[in-house]
């Protein structure tokens, strides 16, 4: 290979995106659009008993006006995705009066301008009968709904952890949380000669197309999704959304282009969230440190709607030694949105209880936390037995250390200030993260003008993979970056997977390494006058036998027609073919984190220093220090800007982040970004990240690991812990306030 | 609807809009500027800052009608006329300052303008007056870097100048 892999190339993407060029959903132009806008449910629950839009009709420049009286249209058998489907919700706005959570759509207006149908959306009068709501799972009267299969049991916990010499029992909470990416939900659908064209921000084009060809009764190449650039995702545009469909009913009858961009508000409710979370952990060990007994039993907010469960039990389970261990995972349905995947769904709110109780458990045994951390490594699975297909979370845990400077933190608690009288925190947390995999395909053409273009139906949300998936094929084939060309983000484009789970650079990375081999099979066999034998490929040349070169632009414009293409359809040894297929059609189909042999997970060693203002409690994040191995990195630069951006979600998820509910009217309070508190710059101090690099063959062709969601993953514990360190109070859950530590 | 006439990157466009019409609305919808994001429509995200009169200024809170004969800047017309980009938006890819892309127009048109006031003279000077761009995917540290080094830039330029 030629060494592409592991070069910091400059993101492939960034003079587009720095010079406005790059277009988003809501960026491309159609001739004669339509605007649409909104009308949401302001009661939680209940049916709409009368809607009057006849105000809103008579504003000049309304075109339509849809409410449940007039769409008579559904989505025929498509559905949720975990159900599966394709769409975030089992249930569909405009379909009936029933009301389900606050926030609902009731009505889409269309018009000529957008500020007709805003002025028209606001003249919808709708009555509502209403019903007894509860949007929060700590509500009265909730009950818990056992998951057993989740249930996970090796040894005797129970019996272990009364008998431990030492032991920490205690339960942590996190609230819900939005995604907030900065680009709006946005749809333009236009429809030509009975085909649908949609631009809308996508982290599945071809679960969208599927999902949009099975409702609207037309081929999948009848559907046309186009999103080459997605403004921030964290798995809020993966399920296809209703209002995508509205829209497209609407153009559909309009015979125009409809385009809708959701408000900030409504970005709340119209899609999903991350759901609250509650976790009790209970750890006990022998005074050496040792851990005996390991019992995590974790509550999911879910829907009444649909049930949804984000399981951190089947992680946690796995991260320590221990001869004893429990989970159980239970789910609460509360009236909401269904809650979807945001940014490490599982791992963010489990791991901020988990990793906070083993700081309370190295506090109660007078151990330092990264030493107890180290005593427990796991050589192998804890649950199943299963050999790690790489984990250097040991070496992380070293290297973190040094960087961090954790040899000069005085264990006591508050006993370290700054000069200017502000006490320093230091605390620290592991991090990890599954590498499941999924099918991809993808395409690879070598032209006689030397370019080398990708072409792969998977997604860069901003995570690299417009650079990193070139990097792949360029390292099989030679061709200097310049001459690298990548196409993404359209559902024209062979199949890739979904962009969830952290898989697509190991998913689609390994379909363009086999695309690409299979180019230079061909380059060398067209070298050799068919025998590809002592042929190979080096600084740009094919190299004879004899040891002489040929440059590869000559070799490819000597083929027929100039081109050498190939196309690769990969899948996890795991999968089925029939499997491969249904995931390339749109399918849901994942392979991993553990296999019949192997357990494959990401690891990171995260630490955090924060300065607490003795008076004001005001907390701080001065450093964050996070030392990862997710195998090969293809990317340094884009791979450590992601990690880097996971941690500031961390330092964000510990001192920032609560959808807060308005429990009386059971709805998010909190819904725009004055009052959704996120990170800014001034919140963040220094960030300094390291990856280790780890030879995995087992996880995929190209060894990568899980790289997109394990920043954010440890983050949250570790900066509860420094502010444990800083002031003496455990904070048990998010956000740490000022409030909480007076 | 109202018909007016915008300067935006030093050309004139006669356009008709509505009189609640945003500037950012008639960037985007009526004249394909589409480099200038929307994000909140509240002026809370920062990702539609432009240049007005060489200020920043958040375009979803402007209405277009206010700011006819006021030289309006948006992110395309930062390069200069050979296309060459401007300093910096050279720095923001040279320093990997961005991820998903959608807030750096507004980040840069705010990165100009901090430069430009003498707000870049530290570290936490450029925290804090870059803290009204908001960038989830949380490429702040990158930000800084981007900034500072066109911050320097500049000085050792005044310097040589002087």
């Amino acid at each position: 290979m030629d060494g592409s892999i592991g070069i910091p190339v400059v993101r492939r993407d960034a003079a587009a995106k720095a010079s406005g060029a790059a277009q988003y959903a809501a960026d491309f132009p159609h001739a004669g659009t339509a605007y649409a806008a909104l009308v949401t449910s302001k009661v939680a629950r209940g049916r709409i008993t009368a809607i009057d839009t006849m105000a809103a009709e008579a504003v000049p420049g309304v075109q339509m006006v849809l409410t449940h009286h007039s769409l008579n249209e559904g989505l025929g058998k498509e559905t949720f995705a975990m159900k599966g489907g394709h769409m975030q919700s089992s249930f569909m706005p405009l379909t009936s009066d029933e009301v389900h959570y606050a926030g609902q759509i009731v009505c889409l207006l269309i018009a000529d301008t957008q500020e007709a149908a805003e002025q028209a959306a606001g003249l919808v009068a709708v009555e509502y009968a209403t019903e007894h709501a509860s949007a929060a799972m700590d509500d009265p009267g909730h009950e818990e709904e056992p998951m057993e299969k989740k249930a996970i049991d090796v040894g005797d916990a129970l019996a272990a952890f009364a008998a431990a010499d030492v032991s920490v029992d205690a339960t942590y909470l996190t609230p819900a949380q939005h995604h907030n990416p900065i680009e709006l939900y946005a749809a333009t659908c236009a429809w030509r000669d009975g085909k649908l064209l949609v631009n809308t921000p996508s982290q599945w084009v071809k679960g969208k197309q599927a999902a949009l060809a099975e409702i609207f009764g037309i081929p999948m190449e009848d559907v046309h999704i186009e999103s080459p650039y997605i403004g921030g995702g964290f798995g809020s545009k993966a399920t296809l959304l209703a209002h995508t469909v509205l829209v497209a009913m609407a153009a559909r009858r309009l015979g125009r282009p409809v385009k809708l961009v959701v408000p900030r508000e409504a970005m709340f409710t119209v899609g999903s969230f991350r759901p609250a979370t509650r976790s009790r952990v209970r750890l006990g060990a022998k005074k050496d440190g040792t851990l005996t007994a390991v019992l995590h039993d974790e509550v999911g907010q879910s829907a009444v709607i649909d049930h949804v469960a984000f399981p951190a039990t089947e992680v946690t389970a796995r991260m320590y030694a221990s001869p004893n261990i429990r989970t159980r995972q239970a789910t609460i349905a509360t009236d909401v949105n269904t809650p979807g995947f945001q940014r490490a769904p599982a791992e963010a709110p489990g791991f901020f209880g988990f990793e906070s109780a083993v700081d309370e458990l190295a506090i109660k045994l007078g151990m330092d936390p990264v030493e107890l951390r180290v005593r427990n490594e796991p050589e192998r699975d804890p649950v199943k037995g299963l050999a790690w297909s790489s984990r250097s979370l040991v070496p992380c845990f070293r290297r973190g250390a040094e960087l961090f400077g954790w040899s000069k933190r005085n264990p006591e608690v508050g006993s370290m200030t700054t000069p200017d009288g502000l006490l320093i925190g230091m605390g620290c947390a592991t991090a990890t993260y599954p590498s499941a995999m999924a099918p991809s395909s993808a395409r690879v053409r070598l032209s006689a003008d030397g370019t080398c273009v990708v072409y792969c139906g998977a997604h860069d949300l901003g995570t690299g993979a417009y650079t990193v998936l070139g990097q792949v094929a360029a390292d099989v084939l030679g061709v200097p970056d310049e001459l690298v060309r990548v196409h993404l983000g359209d559902s024209t484009l062979p199949s890739g997977p979904v962009a969830g789970g952290s898989i697509t650079t190991g998913s689609s990375g390994a379909a363009v390494h086999m695309a690409a081999l299979a180019v230079r099979d061909r380059l060398l066999a067209a070298a050799g006058d068919g025998n590809p034998a002592g042929w190979s490929l080096a600084g740009g040349q094919v190299i004879g036998p004899d040891g002489h070169g040929r440059p590869v632009a000559e070799v490819v414009g000597a083929v027929t027609g100039g081109v050498i293409e190939e196309t690769a359809d990969w899948k996890p040894d795991a999968l089925s073919d029939d499997q491969m297929r249904a995931g390339l059609a749109g399918g849901m189909a994942f392979a991993g984190p553990t296999t019949e042999k192997h357990a494959s997970y990401s690891f990171g060693a995260q630490f955090a220093e924060v300065h607490v203002d003795p008076l004001l409690r005001t907390v701080r994040v001065a450093r964050m220090v996070g030392v990862f191995a997710c195998g090969r990195i293809i990317n340094p630069r884009t791979a450590r800007s992601n990690l880097a951006g996971g941690m500031v979600w961390g330092a964000s998820f510990a001192l920032l982040e609560e959808s807060q509910v308005d429990r009386p009217r059971a709805r998010f309070a909190n819904t725009d970004l004055a009052g959704y508190h996120i990170s800014t710059n001034a919140d963040i101090g220094e960030v300094v990240v390291e990856t280790i690099h780890e030879d995995d063959l087992v996880v995929n062709p190209i060894g990568a690991k899980a790289v997109g969601e394990i920043g954010i993953v440890g983050m949250n514990a570790a900066i509860a812990n420094a502010v444990y360190h800083a002031t003496g109070t455990r904070v048990r859950k998010t956000p740490i306030l000022v409030e909480d530590l007076l | 609807m109202n018909t007016i006439t915008l300067e935006v990157n030093g050309h004139l466009h006669t356009l008709a809009v509505d009189t609640r019409t945003t500037l950012l609305d008639a960037l985007r919808e009526h004249l394909g500027l589409t480099g200038t994001k929307v994000g909140c429509n509240h002026g809370t995200c920062g990702a539609c800052t432009v240049h007005i009169e060489g200020r920043r200024q958040l375009a979803c809170l402007t209405l277009a009608v206010a700011v006819e004969g006021r030289a309006i800047t948006t992110i395309e017309g930062l390069a200069a006329a050979d296309g060459t980009p401007h300093p910096m938006q050279a720095a923001f890819a040279e320093h990997d300052a961005l991820q998903c892309g959608y807030c750096t127009p507004g980040q840069i048109m705010s990165a100009v303008a901090c430069v430009a006031e003498g707000h870049a003279r530290s570290d936490s000077e450029i925290r804090e007056y870059m803290s009204g761009n908001l960038c989830r995917c949380g490429a702040y540290p990158n930000i800084v870097a981007a900034v500072r080094r066109v911050a320097e830039d500049a000085a050792v330029r005044h310097v040589a100048a002087a």
